[in-house]
């Protein structure tokens, strides 16, 4: 079902999506739940303007397991690049969630380049970007003390993995999770490609220590960090995983607590990551907690 | 066509199916129009007809013309007051939308048929509202709405509504909405039934008895569990007994939370607004979505003395405190993989003002 979202910004078919979505769809977009028709009709010309801005759309990843479809696409301009994962879950041609996480960063410089030609200075905001959900966050104990669940790749796993790749992943989670260091050698290799939104952290023109460095910096700024796994969708060699670190930050108004949805598309080859795609939604993370992300 | 896939249809189910369905009829829905094919149909089809296509008179036909609706911020018991209300609230928001996301049922003596049904609602504050002046924003809300019926028409109602969630996408501040609405003049049925919910709740005593089938009822006692064992014992050791590792929780004013580690930090901090809080669980009721997959309905009660975690409200401290709340469970293999719980913060804190319950007359 993502060739509904690819016919959308392709060929500005809003005919197909329309017709997939059902009474109860839900639409995430820029951590707001977007529901019927009106909503979803706004959310549809709000991708044909981005699109209109843009030099090219590529499918970077895709992964198809049970009934979700998943996507990594990256929308090209000539000064920019913006990656954005879909996933939608379906049955029988209706879509009845369709979940998007985009580098809105990125798109705010993409978007806004044609308004800074004509005196805008604002770069760093898009208009039309939704005002997020509200959120209470709730203080809770964030060790990971040995008697308390907490949630591992085995525990959430969708759709079929080997063995030797659930290892890995495992591996990964511990890594992003458990702060350790010591394992990025174990599924990493020089040639891994890792991106942070737009921002490569390991590959070509990085450093064998830049993986550490991205790491340490995550536990350096994220005060009382706990990182929890929402979903993980695998096809073969292909995983996406959807988790969350709740945690405090310095601000100039003092220790905020926040929470950073991150959605990560993995690829493996010959056991180690191929590559690996953060989509952190800045915007949405502003306009949430009122700072920007720490890092 | 078996219950089982009922919850699966109206899981997938558009809008043309809804308005038309094309599976047969499967219960025997005795004393209600041959047109409804099950309860999820005729409380679905009922909804968008009065809500969505406006035809707000439907009331008459579908409501009972005694009965009691009871909701944390008043109470109604005849349809013309139903439907007065109704119209008042497409008034204040035009646009609204009942998304039904799902309808959880039971059938139970005497021929009549118990719904849990959860709504989404889309809606624009156009009008003067029970929060206020118009705003002219755009929110969404979730509405858990228990309704007993019988012959064709609803003759009960416990209604509850995630009005601080709301409110926060209009830009009402919690304190005005319930000073706003702690100015509305309640009747003496509605103070005596929230004086004795108090007083019942706390005593730990059930309204209802357990209708569940042999087959459901380790749902009755999961739910019970559920209640006695994290609200009541405060064991949230044993939330893994209950939630899945990434279960993900809907809480009313925006509290989400995924996994025992954040799931545990909300339940402490929000029973820590009412330290002496007791839960009973008045209603249980059960569908299947398929071999691996259940939903239940809990309808209960919450009754204790407020203790404010935010100074603002510490003038409240110790006053009695009541909340009516609904919570819907997807299970998967046997644990909570996702909750929506839902009660109405803004009324909560408007009967704080009010000063109700008032445990001397309970």
């Amino acid at each position: 079902m993502l060739s509904t979202i690819q016919q959308l910004l392709e060929k500005r078919d809003t005919k197909t999506l329309t017709d997939a979505l059902i009474h109860s769809s839900r639409w995430l977009l820029g951590e707001r739940l977007h529901y019927g028709p009106v909503q979803q009709r706004g959310l549809m010309a709000n991708w044909l303007d981005i699109m209109s801005r843009s030099g090219s759309i590529e499918q970077c990843a895709t992964l198809q397991s049970g009934n979700i479809d998943a996507g990594l696409f990256c929308l090209t301009s000539s000064s920019s690049k913006t990656y954005f994962v879909t996933m939608c879950e379906h049955s029988d041609g209706a879509i009845k969630q369709l979940l998007q996480w985009v580098d809105s960063a990125s798109l705010a410089k993409h978007c806004n380049a044609d308004e800074n030609e004509a005196g805008s200075t604002n770069a760093t905001s898009v208009d039309f970007w939704p005002e997020p959900d509200p959120l209470q966050l709730s203080e809770f104990d964030p060790q990971l003390h040995q008697y308390t669940t907490h949630a591992g790749i085995s525990d959430v796993l969708y759709g079929s993995l080997s063995d030797a790749l659930n290892t890995k992943l495992t591996a990964w989670w511990h890594i992003w999770q458990g702060f350790d260091s010591a394992g990025i050698e174990s599924v990493y290799t020089g040639e891994s490609h890792l991106s942070v939104n737009s921002t490569v952290v390991n590959g070509e023109g990085t450093t064998s220590s830049s993986i550490a460095s991205w790491l340490t910096q995550l536990e350096g700024k994220l005060h009382r960090r706990y990182s929890q796994l929402e979903q993980v969708v695998a096809d073969n060699n292909s995983v996406l995983v959807r988790w969350r670190i709740d945690a405090d930050i310095k601000t100039d108004n003092g220790l905020v607590r926040v929470r950073l949805p991150i959605v990560t598309m993995l690829t493996f080859k010959q056991n180690k990551i191929e590559s690996e795609y953060w989509v952190i939604d800045a915007l949405a993370f502003e306009k949430r907690f009122s700072t920007p992300l720490p890092f | 066509m078996s219950e089982i896939s009922i919850a699966k249809t109206v899981y997938w189910q558009p809008l043309h199916d809804m308005l038309d369905p094309a599976r047969s009829k499967t219960q025997t829905l005795a004393g209600f129009d041959d047109e409804f094919v099950d309860l999820a149909d005729y409380i679905l089809r009922i909804t968008h007809r009065i809500w969505e296509q406006k035809n707000i008179g439907a009331c008459y036909d579908y409501y009972a013309d005694f009965c009691p609706v009871h909701t944390l911020g008043g109470y109604a018991d005849s349809v013309d007051v139903v439907i007065q209300n109704t119209l008042k609230t497409i008034a204040a928001f035009p646009d609204r939308s009942l998304i039904g996301e799902d309808v959880i049922f039971s059938e139970e003596a005497n021929e009549v048929y118990y719904s849990s049904h959860r709504i989404t609602s889309i809606m624009t504050n156009k009008g003067p509202s029970e929060f206020g002046a118009p705003t002219g924003k755009t929110g969404r809300v979730t509405t858990i709405a228990d309704c007993m019926c019988k012959d064709n028409k609803i003759f009960y109602e416990w209604l509850m509504r995630d009005n601080s969630f709301l409110i926060a996408q209009l830009g009402i501040s919690l304190d005005d909405a319930a000073a706003f609405q702690a100015n509305f003049s309640l009747s003496n049925t509605f103070t005596q039934w929230i004086n004795e919910e108090y007083s019942r709740t706390a005593a730990n005593e059930a309204s209802l008895g357990d209708d569940l089938s042999e087959q459901d009822k380790p749902w009755g006692d999961f739910a019970k569990a559920w209640a006695e064992n994290l609200f009541n014992k405060r064991m949230f050791n044993q939330l893994s007994h209950f939630y899945k590792p990434n279960a993900a929780v809907q809480w009313p004013g925006g509290r989400q939370a995924t996994g025992n580690a954040a799931i545990s930090g909300m339940l402490i901090k929000w029973l820590a607004s009412c330290p002496d809080a007791n839960m009973v669980v008045d209603h249980v009721c059960v569908t299947h979505y398929d071999q691996n997959r259940v939903h239940l309905a809990l309808r209960w009660g919450v009754a204790g003395h407020y203790n404010a975690t935010d100074a603002k409200y510490a003038q409240f401290n110790q006053q009695p405190h009541y909340i009516l709340g609904a919570s819907h469970f997807e299970i998967e293999d046997g644990r909570i993989a996702r909750e929506w719980t839902v009660f109405d913060e803004v009324a909560a804190l408007a009967n704080l003002m009010r000063k109700l319950p008032n445990e001397a007359e309970a």
